[in-house]
């Protein structure tokens, strides 16, 4: 607890400068009377972060995407089974959400609303019902991991929708196919890989065919639209 | 002292009929007799999770009330998709009535509304002019999520109903297999549908109706024939229309 006066004691001393160095993480070593976290939550919530500056907080939820982030999108890493997936968060799907539900509803004028209910809806109640099947066919996850790898594998539709609304308006319909074909592929192959592992063997197609439907109804969007 | 601890309507065939003996706690629904004698308990409904030797209550909410609803492989469930494409066989029935699943009802239907949206919009795209402009009516997922499985979910219940007021002794899950797994018919006859021409979507829609009700009946009839003729025809004519009502539902909106 001393270093803890000795913080208080800093904050009220009337040194010019000193509540700038009483918030730096720099001399904050961690507490050791801090509850334990409940098992499942991420752990890193739990260290002492309230004296470090913003930026720091932001940076590193924004490092945790992007290392997700990377993991869909490279092959290489779907093998090591990355530990750091366990730490899941729901703001890369969020965004990758909104992110297509919006280029969506940009591209068509007559019923941009109901596009991006239909989207948002069919993102997260889709995965909801991925994830309970999962479990209910006796896959061992976390329910949240597994929505937040259903969410973060929508990055490539994602990338796929921005690239058709950038395509003019009269390119051939077999090369709009073809690039939703291939974000639907990368999608699949991402998420399967993570999915297929969940369930025994015996019951590994029932428990990707809901992954497949669930990519190709989202990939269909895309297309039409 | 030796308690002994039955559960009734386990629906899985797995499983133990009796469990080790139990604790004795206060939310525990397991009367256990003291004296060494055997008790047979309380008939409850919810099956036994295999290690768990206290059920609560309200198992409904839990998960592992619909695990045993879900103890199907894949070879399993591609088997009893083949038997619904053959509408008068009366095997499926037997076959499921040990180990029905909800898995394939619930996927099908799920299946059903995707290519549902799919042929309506191959239908619009063949059938519309080169001039008009393209917009395609979204709502129609919405609709066909609501009917698709307010058709799927509720009429087992009634049909269920029905035949518990004339005395079968079915259950609401073996209803719903059969009813789930008959639809895999319209399936393909919504897909193919998707050309444009309206005799053909009749034929096919006509044709999936009459294979989905064809394939209950047959495999209620060994229900069905304990009855007397009027009840029979009831019933038989209760799926008919469901399906038919199904058909014209399907043709009107969606093609």
């Amino acid at each position: 607890m001393a270093d803890l006066e000795g913080r208080i004691n800093l904050v009220g001393s009337n040194q010019p400068g000193s509540h700038m160095q009483a918030f730096s993480s720099s001399d904050a070593p961690p507490a050791p009377n801090l509850p334990l976290p409940p098992p499942g939550a991420p752990v890193r919530a739990y260290e002492n972060t309230l004296n470090e500056p913003i930026s720091e907080t932001i940076m590193r939820d924004l490092r945790m995407i992007g290392y997700k982030l990377k993991y869909v999108l490279n092959p290489k890493m779907r093998e090591e089974r990355a530990q750091k997936l366990r730490d899941w968060d729901l703001w890369g799907p969020l965004i990758l959400c909104l992110f297509l539900a919006m280029i969506l509803s940009f591209q068509d004028k007559t019923q941009p609303e109901s596009i991006f209910g239909t989207i948002f809806v069919i993102i997260w109640a889709g995965a909801f019902i991925v994830t309970m099947n999962a479990k209910l066919l006796g896959g061992s996850t976390s329910f949240f991991q597994s929505v937040c790898v259903l969410g973060y594998c929508v990055f490539p539709l994602d990338l796929a929708a921005l690239t058709l609304w950038f395509l003019p308006r009269d390119t051939p319909f077999l090369i709009r196919l073809a690039i939703v074909g291939l974000g639907f592929a990368w999608s699949t192959m991402s998420s399967v890989a993570f999915m297929g592992a969940l369930v025994t063997d015996e019951k590994k197609v029932l428990g990707v065919y809901p992954v497949f439907l669930f990519y190709l109804f989202l990939a269909w969007f895309v297309l039409i639209v | 002292m030796d308690t002994n601890i039955r559960l009734y309507n386990t629906p899985a065939s797995s499983g133990p009929a009796y469990l080790p003996p139990a604790p004795v706690s206060a939310d525990s629904v397991i009367n256990v007799s003291q004296e060494g004698q055997t008790s047979a308990a309380a008939p409850i409904n919810t099956p036994a999770p295999e290690n768990k030797s206290i059920i609560p209550v309200c198992g409904l909410f839990t998960l592992d009330y619909y695990k045993p609803f879900f103890n199907v492989t894949t070879s399993d469930v591609q088997e009893r998709i083949k038997q619904a494409f053959i509408p008068n066989r009366p095997h499926f029935f037997p076959t499921i009535q040990s180990n029905p699943d909800v898995y394939g009802p619930f996927w099908i239907y799920t299946s059903l509304i995707f290519m549902l949206a799919v042929a309506s919009n191959l239908n619009y795209i063949v059938q519309k002019k080169s001039g008009d402009p393209y917009n395609f009516d979204f709502n129609c997922i919405g609709f066909a999520t609501s009917v698709i499985y307010s058709f799927g979910f509720i009429l087992p219940l009634i049909l269920n109903f029905i035949l518990n007021i004339f005395g079968s002794k079915t259950r609401y899950v073996e209803i719903l297999c059969i009813y789930g797994y008959s639809t895999i018919v319209f399936i393909p006859a919504a897909l193919l549908s998707s050309t444009g021409w309206s005799i053909v979507e009749w034929a096919l829609l006509l044709y999936a109706g009459g294979s989905s009700s064809v394939f209950l009946m047959t495999n209620l009839w060994t229900e069905l024939e304990k009855y007397i003729l009027n009840k029979r025809y009831i019933i038989m004519g209760l799926i008919a229309a469901s399906q038919f009502l199904l058909v014209l539902i399907i043709k009107f909106r969606f093609f």
